[in-house]
């Protein structure tokens, strides 16, 4: 027979919290892994605000209410780090006046009565490099909803939960940021030649 | 429908997000509108070419592993060690006799004898099994006679087991228990200590015997599973009995310990604080 204890042991209370969180939050690491890679642009960035989130869902386990959607709250956990980190700094807030943009981007679509010709000055010679930086440029909470939506694949409702507003608000940040980051496409053809200015 | 309306809801027909009348309506829109279906087609393209772009990356092994690090070194605070050093580590204080004021002894104390009659009775095989004579010998506590040694003191406690059950038993100094005294017996031909605390009004009893006596294939035995749990924990919980907590763990000096109460785990686990 072998010996039995001879390891330290740990509080039961603790131990038991760990299998609890290992079990409930780690499988969904990918995820958010995903999210802070797009969310950063930058593999050490994410490293860092990963460790970060699960470092503190761990410490603030006893906070997490059981049986509601632990993804959103480990995203919100994620979200709120990344905020302190990269908000403190770049002194300048995200301020953007979407009516603006909205407005330019209409016009660019005025600008071109037929949709064919659009399709193919926009994306005919797009490059990856070209949609990684529009995606970047986009503002946060439209560079959110676009990583959930088109690549992590979430539902809008999902989306709803874990950035905490109203699925009507994700849709129109969805249509909204991808109206933006097309926009972004459609200067990177005109620098490129593709589009013309007049 | 009319171009306000479409718009607003291009992306959600796009993801497959809307109920079917709101997607026949839209669907049937773009079909009739030239712009709002070039602003179909063109969030399309985008976000194709986003999909595109974007692959979803495994989490590399070397940072998962970095992470499960950092939350195995968050298991251990500082300020609250297990309450199992103290029976590992600590020496016992060396106290002078000052404090070996005997107590009133309300508990009741005698050993290994069940009582069927009596209003603590766990119905247990005498089989050998120290979690069988834990409850067991509890029991007889409960409805019993005083311990044959009553002190505070955990060393005069420690002594007077060291000459009576022949093995060099843990008296765990707990600073939330007031000790009440010890007994020694021998079950299965294998001598036992029993230490008696007393949590509030709880209270709180120990049943130790040498390791050996149950790695050895001596009389008493501590099934497997048991001792499985303890080599991957450090120690053995169960609440098979309602309102009752029993914790099985190794003590230092080749002991092994049952701590029992009639209390839950939390309040058991804070007993045996050190």
């Amino acid at each position: 027979m072998s010996t039995p204890g001879l390891t330290l042991p740990m509080d039961e209370r603790t131990n038991s919290k760990h299998r609890e969180f290992e079990h409930e939050a780690v499988p969904h690491m990918e995820i958010l892994y995903n999210y802070a890679v797009r969310m950063t642009g930058s593999r050490d960035d994410a490293n860092d605000l990963l460790q970060e989130t699960f470092l503190k869902a761990y410490r603030f386990w006893d906070k997490y209410e059981k049986g509601t959607n632990i993804r959103a709250w480990l995203f919100r956990i994620m979200k709120n780090s990344y905020i302190n980190r990269y908000r403190k700094e770049t002194k300048e807030p995200d301020t953007v006046d979407y009516d603006k943009i909205q407005n330019y981007y209409s016009s660019i679509r005025d600008d071109s009565a037929d949709a064919n010709d659009l399709q193919e000055k926009i994306f005919g010679g797009l490059l990856e490099d070209e949609v990684a930086q529009a995606l970047e440029s986009l503002p946060e909470d439209f560079r959110t909803v676009v990583i959930l939506c088109d690549i992590e694949g979430l539902s809008y409702e999902e989306i709803a939960e874990f950035v905490d507003c109203p699925v009507g608000t994700v849709r129109s940040r969805i249509h909204r940021g991808r109206k933006m980051l097309r926009g972004k496409l459609f200067e990177f053809a005109r620098k490129r030649g593709y589009v013309t200015n007049d | 429908m009319d171009c306000t309306k479409a718009l607003e809801l291009l992306s959600a027909s796009l993801d497959n997000e809307l109920d079917r009348a709101s997607e026949a309506l839209v669907q049937n829109h773009i079909r009739i509108c030239t712009r709002c279906r070039t602003e179909y087609e063109l969030e399309k393209l985008t976000r194709d070419a986003v999909r595109r772009t974007f692959k979803r990356v495994r989490v590399p092994a070397d940072l998962s592993a970095v992470i499960a690090a950092r939350l195995e070194s968050e298991l251990e605070p500082a300020e609250s060690p297990s309450f199992f050093r103290a029976f590992i580590s600590k020496p016992l204080a060396k106290t002078a006799l000052s404090m070996s004021v005997a107590v009133a002894v309300f508990l009741l104390f005698v050993v290994t004898i069940p009582s069927t009659n009596a209003r603590h009775t766990h119905a247990v095989p005498n089989d050998g099994n120290i979690i069988h004579e834990t409850y067991s010998s509890f029991d007889g506590m409960m409805n019993g006679t005083a311990p044959q040694f009553t002190s505070s003191d955990p060393n005069a406690v420690k002594e007077f087991l060291a000459s009576n059950a022949n093995f060099p038993a843990n008296v765990p100094p707990l600073k939330r228990c007031r000790l009440m005294g010890a007994s020694y017996s021998k079950d299965h031909n294998e001598p036992v200590a029993h230490i008696v605390y007393k949590f509030g009004n709880d209270v709180v009893y120990v049943y130790e015997t040498r390791f050996s006596s149950i790695m050895n294939g001596g009389g008493l035995n501590l099934p497997p599973e048991v001792q499985r749990e303890m080599a991957r924990n450090g120690w053995y919980v169960e609440n098979h009995v309602p309102n009752c907590t029993l914790i099985v763990w190794k003590g230092d000096t080749a002991t092994v310990c049952c701590a029992l109460a009639e209390m839950n785990k939390q309040r058991l686990v804070s007993a045996l604080a050190p």
